[in-house]
């Protein structure tokens, strides 16, 4: 082999190694073994974390009616989904299911639709 | 450049310099074995050897002077040619053991190029003081190499020692090898 084919040999195995000691690095930003731990080096390792899911403020008032309805204003459900007459002005405000009771269920709670809990909490 | 930035240029420069300068040394002791015979003639392996040089020194140099501007490694100018004054407590043996091989290995590289000038006998003594260089390189990257722990870079740096510490056993016990 000719001096200059060995010094090309030299020469690309250093540019390997600078090539795959940056990769290496890069993808290893942080080991906990390692004798000198900067603490910048944490900063790149720490994958963002999403923000928690706040928890819901508001009581589920509108799944729990203290007084029963009229008899002749439809059940929450039907009004729910939007499929019985339109509710009396004065008792929208407490029986007009919202979106936030269905987002902020909580772990334990059925993931069902905010009427059939409703249904299920009264009888 | 934040100390990020020099963190990972320290440990980029020291895992290349170490490639490169196990290079040095393999090259080296081909000139007086013959493990490289099938590959080029002594004269092409001494080019090499001597090519080596210029590949490695500026990574040597870019792994101290990273180090000397990274905050978290704690080294002084002082702690680059004095050896065990390092003030990281737990780990001044192996960053001593850095100094030391730095201080080896440029005395023999201006030696080298200052070969003319010497005693021939006085230069092949000082040039053989790289192989004390090379295993104080060897376990200063061991001991406190961030990369060194893991098992890829470590199989790849304890292969390359162990294959060149045969090597120079065999030159040390056999002589120049058969061709």
């Amino acid at each position: 082999m000719p001096p200059w084919a060995l010094r090309l040999a030299a020469a690309g195995i250093t540019a390997l190694s600078l090539l795959g000691s940056t990769n290496y690095a890069l993808a290893h930003p942080k080991n906990p073994n390692a004798p000198l731990q900067p603490p910048v080096a944490e900063k790149p390792a720490l994958p963002p974390e999403p923000s928690p899911t706040p928890v819901p403020t508001l009581p589920l008032r509108t799944v729990t009616p203290t007084t029963p309805p009229p008899p002749t204003t439809p059940p929450p459900t039907a009004r729910a989904t939007a499929t019985g007459p339109a509710p009396s002005p004065t008792r929208a405000p407490t029986l007009r299911p919202t979106p936030v009771p269905q987002i902020t269920l909580q772990a334990g709670v059925r993931a069902t639709a905010l009427p059939r809990v409703t249904i299920t909490h009264v009888s | 450049m934040d100390d990020l930035t020099f963190w990972f240029l320290a440990r980029v420069t020291g895992l290349t310099a170490f490639a490169v300068l196990s290079l040095s040394v393999l090259s080296g002791e081909a000139l007086r074995t013959s493990v490289l015979d099938f590959l080029a003639s002594n004269r092409a392996i001494r080019r090499l050897h001597d090519f080596t040089t210029p590949l490695w020194l500026p990574l040597v140099f870019a792994h101290v002077i990273s180090l000397l501007l990274d905050k978290t490694a704690q080294i002084r100018p002082v702690d680059v040619v004095v050896p065990f004054v390092n003030p990281y407590a737990p780990y001044f043996l192996p960053i001593g053991l850095g100094t030391i091989a730095f201080d080896i290995v440029m005395v023999v590289t201006v030696t080298s190029w200052l070969k003319r000038r010497m005693n021939n006998t006085l230069w092949t003594w000082i040039h053989r003081t790289s192989y004390v260089g090379f295993v104080a390189i060897f376990f200063h990257a061991a001991q406190s190499g961030t990369d060194f722990d893991a098992p890829l870079v470590s199989a790849i740096a304890w292969s390359t020692a162990a294959a060149l510490a045969i090597i120079g056993v065999t030159r040390i016990v056999w002589g120049r090898l058969p061709a």
